[in-house]
């Protein structure tokens, strides 16, 4: 007898009479070997018109999972849709496998092919109920924060001042070396671009008063803000959200404790606290940074003092600070709104993840337009 | 075929652990073709630790384990890949994929690792979820299957390639006594009418009995293998009194020593 090795599958394709075809299967039917097998059937059988077809499997040394599923889909003959096909020869415990899947089944398990439509008003009205839906849960939520936030405060108990520290650190020490980096490169960088251009008319000294109002007034709060909502406002998302999936959140509102007073306020206190740190740090680097380039052209020391100090008012450094409280309360409290609203699913938290970062920075840029109006107006 | 048994899975003193810290030592132990071999422990006994070294998800800090002859900790490249596909693996959770369906779930494996023609998988993974009982839940999402669905839906897909070997990281954990039934029923008629080796690390007695043909104790305490062998004459015959403790059902302290 001739030693077949592990993956080999002879397959015997023999037409008799008009009409009448057999197939003789010898050696392993396996994973491996199925597919040649099949290639040849397609190509002999398919063309054909067939009335009969023989499926011998007697002489198969092996036959796994896969094996048995050629033999299925030769035996319910859905390779030759007009012939009576019939497989013997099987083992008999095989033959009992064989025998609990039908081609009954197949037709009824089978998915169906046919393609959803999608008809346009239905999608329109579903994304606006959405969106609508959004915005309610925006303004429960808010409601629910600024009822929670004060009487949280007064008591002691209420506020887990260590978790409110174990946050500030994270999102506030942790975040100085990329803080320091992001500013120090924005305020070198435009300050670098921009002397080019106040070159031609003789006005380089004024990059300092220009790199000076922009960084207190926009850049600062706005630097910070930003790696605020990529820092942290992404990882209170996360946060909540695991809890969420894990049923933690269900666990704190069987205690009888509510998320919000739990959670969501320590976190939404440790970054309004927070916040205006960064943001000075994050200015006071920036116009570091411009005034590097303004020394690297030769000015003074004194001269850039004065420029500064000319240029910058109390009410600009309260502009600044007042931003940074505005973008703090949003970025955190968008990051656990985001949170607690994940939904089921292995995909849900990386959801969350990214709406709070997006309606962060988004919120943020529209706020910041918000403070440039009414500080315009007040001004006046 | 020779009269003896083939052995599968050879495991020779091995010593398993993490980051340095042994949990289990001195474990050998063989299993051969065919046969439902349980490794049993108590919570925290190594139970998964071992398993994930057999798996060769973890290397083993010392000793060898040997699957269809070859030494899982060298093999490399495609030998490895080859040894991998000769095992499934049903994770404790079920480990499905959530973004794809059911059926998405039991093709993933042919349909990354294998020439099948299309047909062919389709046909495969309708059989196979027929067999597990999940036909009318192939279209389902894994978060629609109850805990019970999800884990036979595991099984399902550890044996999409008809693998030699399948492992079962605790089956009947965590379901009802009649759908644990049900699994050991589907445990017992696979490895009878394909002839598939089972590995299955439980702590559930009831379905030790009933799946078991051979069981090795992992005891927490000495950190080895406690005792080898059938579960009923373990039942009965067993000396140590943590593993007869085991396996009667009895409580390691008297109400007396709880402090109540």
């Amino acid at each position: 007898m001739a030693i077949t090795t592990q993956n080999e599958l002879e397959t015997d394709l023999q037409f008799g009479p008009p009409g009448f075809a057999r197939v003789v299967f010898r050696g392993c039917m396996n994973v491996q070997s199925v597919a040649g097998s099949w290639k040849k059937l397609e190509e002999g059988l398919r063309p054909v018109k067939l009335e009969k077809l023989e499926v011998d499997a007697s002489k198969l040394q092996l036959c796994d999972g896969s094996g048995l599923s050629l033999l299925r889909y030769l035996g319910m003959g859905l390779m030759t849709p007009e012939a009576a096909v019939s497989v013997r020869g099987m083992d008999p415990d095989l033959e009992q496998v064989y025998r609990a899947f039908t081609l009954e089944d197949y037709r009824a398990l089978r998915p169906s092919s046919a393609v959803k439509c999608h008809s346009i008003p239905d999608d329109v009205g579903r994304g606006i109920r959405q969106a609508a839906g959004d915005w309610r849960q925006q303004i429960e939520f808010l409601g629910e924060v600024a009822r929670n936030f004060l009487p949280t405060l007064w008591s002691r108990r209420q506020t887990r001042w260590p978790e409110v520290g174990r946050v500030f650190e994270q999102a506030g020490a942790d975040a100085v070396p990329i803080v320091s980096l992001v500013s120090i490169l924005v305020g070198l960088v435009i300050a670098f671009e921009s002397v080019q251009t106040l070159a031609y008319f003789g006005a380089q000294i004024y990059v300092v008063n220009m790199i000076g109002i922009i960084m207190v007034r926009e850049l600062g709060p706005l630097l910070a803000a930003v790696l605020l909502a990529g820092r942290s406002g992404s990882a209170f998302a996360a946060e909540l959200g695991t809890m969420k999936v894990n049923e933690e959140l269900d666990a704190l509102e069987t205690f009888g404790l509510d998320p919000i007073r739990f959670l969501v306020i320590q976190r939404i206190v440790a970054a309004i606290l927070l916040t205006p740190l960064l943001t000075f740090y994050s200015t006071f680097l920036g116009i570091l940074g411009g005034v590097l380039v303004a020394f690297a052209l030769g000015f003074s020391r004194s001269l850039v003092y004065h420029q500064l100090t000319a240029s910058l008012h109390l009410s600009d450094i309260f502009l600044g600070l007042a931003k940074a409280l505005a973008f703090g309360a949003i970025v955190s409290a968008v990051g656990c709104l985001r949170g607690l609203q994940t939904q089921e699913g292995p995909s849900a938290v990386g959801v969350s993840t990214t709406r709070a970062v997006v309606a962060s920075i988004v919120l943020i840029v529209l706020a910041d337009a918000v403070f440039a109006v009414l500080f315009y107006y007040l001004k006046k | 075929m020779s009269d003896k048994p083939e052995i599968v899975i050879s495991v020779r003193n091995v010593k398993v652990g993490y980051g340095g810290k042994a949990v289990l030592h001195n474990i050998s132990f063989e299993v051969v073709s065919g046969e439902v071999f349980v490794i049993l422990g108590g919570s925290g006994s190594g139970k998964s630790t071992l398993l994930k070294n057999l798996i060769g998800l973890c290397t083993p800090m010392d000793g060898e384990i040997w699957i269809e002859g070859i030494n899982l900790a060298t093999a490399e490249g495609e030998e490895r890949r080859d040894l991998l596909r000769k095992f499934g693996v049903a994770y404790q959770s079920g480990a499905l994929f959530g973004s794809m369906t059911v059926l998405e779930n039991v093709r993933l494996p042919m349909d990354e690792l294998t020439t099948m023609p299309d047909p062919l998988k389709e046909m495969q993974a309708l059989a196979i979820l027929k067999l597990v009982g999940l036909g009318a839940s192939a279209q389902k999402m894994p978060a629609e299957l109850s805990g019970g669905m999800q884990k036979r839906a595991a099984i399902a897909r550890a044996m999409a390639l008809s693998p030699r070997i399948l492992f079962l990281d605790e089956p009947s954990a965590g379901l009802d006594p009649v759908t644990a039934a049900d699994l050991d029923l589907l445990i017992k008629e696979v490895a009878r009418r394909f002839g598939m080796t089972f590995v299955v690390v439980s702590h559930d007695l009831a379905s030790i009995y009933t799946i078991a043909d051979r069981v090795i104790m992992l005891d927490s305490r000495t950190k080895t293998v406690a005792v080898e062998g059938r579960p009923a004459e373990l039942r009965d015959t067993a000396t140590d009194p943590q593993v007869r403790r085991f396996f009667r059902r009895e409580a390691d302290a008297d109400a007396s020593r709880l402090h109540l």
